[in-house]
């Protein structure tokens, strides 16, 4: 459908739908009935709306239009609060088509543009925001804002109600006020369509995100509270301005002083003794949970995750006590170890990530917890 | 009329995932009903029916991880004396194991150090812990948001955080507006001017006690959480209630800088600091929402417009304090008074005054019984 024929279509849709609604006056209104009068007018429906930059363009000229119009009609019928009210919406209109027209220039979108919903959004008080004035700035954050004064925050309820009020009846003021509010009811159903996407793309972020802190918590290797502190440390995390958003967890987990059981063979050790369940502390080490960050990638060592120093206690005849060596952690979840005892010992080790394999069961916990507290 | 959606995110402890319908507070009523009762006694608001509460809860990502640690220290407890090294240290482990979750059944104030105490403090000195709550918080807010906003596109949203949820408001509101949106040649996209919150009540606010940065610089003047009636801002009111008497909200308190707001914008932000006690259980968000000078300004803000005018203002808080004579509480008082919580300088005094608080609202609990009778 052409432009022209489209925003006709939406006139002729609008025309109805405030026809439809025309019972929202009632037959003798009173100062006291003009915010619901507003409320119940301003929650009409609306036809289609542009959606394309250059129907968005000529919209918000058309719109503009209208409000002038309307400023000279109520300037010509002596209704003040009116007037002020229309001005004040032209000049969003206006700077709604310059922001669209700085988007199509640049291709920068303004993150505070006239043609978003905060411009046009009266809430539950009724009030349009303020806009605050701009300058023209070269930053990338800004290149898509067209500069303005400011635009003074304005109550829509209490313009009208001043109609209301200086009219000889209240109707009659409230009559006037019909066609501006149907304007800005259009205005605002183009700028919330205009917002509605940043919304559902920011919902999709952080369920991304949130998802990551739940692998990075509980679904790869488990860290002590320690372990945590330190990672967050290793990767300056002290900071809680969240000036870039939500963040993602760390890209790796820093191993320190980390506790586990493991089996050991140790092929010296006397018979009955050369496997047997050992205590080992990884002292320090790395390991990146997220298959994105590992050292290999596409090959079959893309599963190894981590690698630590770790020292071994045990307790075998004819054997140190202590060992000491490297340890591999893959996918997160098993580690395998090779342990030296001096006098040419050596351990090989397998851990188990344990953590890992109980998963299933803590979450039960958790809601069978949450269940029984119903 | 358009609806309006409360998300309502809790304090320390552990909560149901509808706790806001489910769990009864300390006047026996649930937050829902509290505010729908109070709600009701002023006319000229209309009635509840457009008004929606929804829980928003974060207790079980720190329950996962207690537990988690927990099981960690089960492992060893099982596995250690299959170590032949280890027999003569797996007492130790035991022990420790055995002390995480003999809490459980214990007494309540050790009940209290560990689902109240720990929550604190994994937020506040883990920072995985903080962004992993907030995060989760916010996607739950955000899918409310978006999934009302589909079913009704004037529907309008407020907050209501109460204790730790104060600060995990805070954090999450912050990220949330930053969050960018990248675009095809690089410039970023925000929240800001695409959405506002109708008020933000933050009640026995810890979002500055919380904070991990002193300067007030970095934490007012920079931020974005900070309310407005201009397109950028991230809520149209932002309500700060606390009480005297209760020291969460009084050490390390939120108090902005005069020049935090913008010149017009001064209405915008509303302290509130109670004094009146109506229960021995200070800190229960019902107590705090009880009385008029914190439920008339949140009602006023979530309306858009002073609703409840001055003199409905002055006259409920005269009937409020009809019925909670100081005399009833006055030794509990005088005890919470000696506490001296304002001069806490660390956060172990802060915990330490935390603690002490229960313990005389449990000592004073049995000589002031009776009273909650008249409000619930």
């Amino acid at each position: 459908m052409k432009t022209y024929k489209r925003l006709a279509f939406s006139a002729a849709l609008m025309a109805l739908a405030a026809i439809a609604n025309s019972n929202c006056l009632p037959e003798k209104a009173t100062p006291g009935d003009v915010r619901v009068v507003l409320e119940c007018e301003l929650s009409e429906t609306t036809g289609e709306i542009a959606t394309t930059k250059t129907d968005q363009m000529i919209f918000w000229q058309s719109q503009a239009a209208t409000y002038e119009e309307l400023a000279a009609s109520y300037e010509s019928s002596g209704q003040d609060s009116l007037q002020r009210l229309s001005n004040n919406l032209k000049a969003r209109a206006k700077l709604a088509t310059a922001d669209i027209g700085r988007l199509e220039q640049t291709g920068n979108v303004c993150d505070l543009a006239a043609y978003k919903d905060n411009s046009w959004f009266w809430g539950a008080g009724l009030r349009l925001n303020r806009i605050n004035s701009r300058q023209d700035a070269r930053d990338l954050g800004q290149a898509g804002c067209a500069s303005t004064p400011e635009i003074p925050s304005i109550s829509i309820v209490d313009h009208v109600l001043q109609a209301c009020e200086s009219a000889q009846l209240c109707n009659q003021g409230l009559k006037a006020a019909k066609p501006l509010a149907e304007a800005l009811r259009n205005s605002r159903a183009l700028a919330q369509v205009n917002s509605q996407n940043v919304l559902s793309i920011l919902q999709q972020q952080t369920i991304e995100k949130d998802e990551a802190w739940n692998r990075y918590l509980y679904e790869s290797k488990p860290l002590w509270p320690w372990e945590l502190a330190v990672t967050d440390w290793w990767h300056d995390r002290y900071d809680d301005t969240y000036t870039q958003g939500f963040r993602r967890p760390p890209p790796k987990q820093i191993i320190l002083m980390h506790p586990s059981i493991g089996a050991e063979w140790i092929d010296n050790a006397t018979d009955g003794d050369r496997l047997a369940p050992t205590i080992y502390v990884e002292v320090i080490g790395i390991n990146y949970w997220n298959e994105t960050n590992r050292w290999f990638k596409d090959s079959w060592l893309s599963s190894l995750s981590g690698a630590s120093l770790a020292v071994t206690v045990t307790d075998r005849p004819g054997i140190n006590t202590a060992g000491v060596g490297p340890l591999l952690t893959f996918d997160n979840t098993f580690e395998v170890g090779i342990n030296y005892y001096g006098e040419s010992e050596f351990g090989l080790m397998v851990g188990f990530n344990l953590m890992k394999l109980w998963r299933d069961e803590y979450e039960k916990k958790v809601r069978n917890l949450k269940d029984a507290r119903r | 009329m358009a609806k309006h959606h409360l998300l309502c995110i809790h304090g320390v402890g552990q909560h149901a995932n509808d706790w806001v319908t489910s769990e009864e507070q300390d006047d026996g009523l649930t937050l829902k009903d509290r505010f729908q009762t109070s709600w009701k006694q002023y006319s000229v608001l209309g009635n509840t029916d457009d008004l929606v509460f929804h829980s928003i809860h974060y207790d079980d990502a720190i329950l996962r991880l207690l537990n988690t640690w927990e099981d960690m220290l089960g492992q060893f407890a099982t596995l250690a004396p299959r170590t032949p090294l280890m027999k003569s240290g797996t007492d130790f482990f035991n022990e420790l194991h055995e002390k995480a979750l003999a809490t459980k059944e214990e007494d309540s104030r050790k009940q209290f150090l560990r689902t109240h105490v720990m929550d604190l403090l994994l937020f506040y000195t883990i920072p995985s812990v903080t962004d992993a709550v907030i995060t989760y918080v916010g996607r739950q807010c955000l899918e409310v948001i978006n999934r009302e906003l589909e079913q009704e596109e004037d529907a309008t949203f407020s907050v209501l955080g109460h204790s730790l949820g104060t600060s995990v408001v805070e954090k999450t509101l912050k990220a949330m507006f930053n969050e960018g949106i990248e675009q095809p040649n690089g410039s970023m996209d925000t929240l800001k001017g695409d959405f506002k919150f109708q008020s933000v009540s933050l009640v026995a606010n810890t979002s500055f006690t919380l904070a991990r940065v002193d300067d007030k610089e970095s934490f007012y003047i920079n931020s974005n959480f900070k309310p407005g009636s201009d397109s950028g801002a991230i809520c149209q009111s932002l309500l700060n209630i606390n009480h005297k008497l209760d020291p969460v909200g009084q050490f390390r308190p939120f108090n902005p800088p005069a020049q935090w707001l913008h010149p017009d914008d001064g209405h915008c932000y509303i302290p509130v600091e109670l004094s009146r006690l109506s229960s021995t259980n200070i800190h229960s968000i019902n107590h705090y929402l009880r009385d008029p000078r914190a439920h008339i300004p949140l009602f006023n803000s979530i309306k858009g417009y002073t609703a409840i005018s001055k003199q409905a203002l002055d006259s409920a808080k005269n009937q409020f304090d009809a019925q909670t004579p100081l005399g009833r509480f006055k030794s509990m008082t005088t005890a919470l008074e000696k506490l001296r919580i304002d001069d806490s300088s660390t956060m172990k005094e802060f915990v330490q005054s935390v603690i002490a608080v229960q313990e005389i609202a449990r000592k004073y609990k049995k000589d002031i019984q009776g009273l909650l009778g008249d409000f619930s």
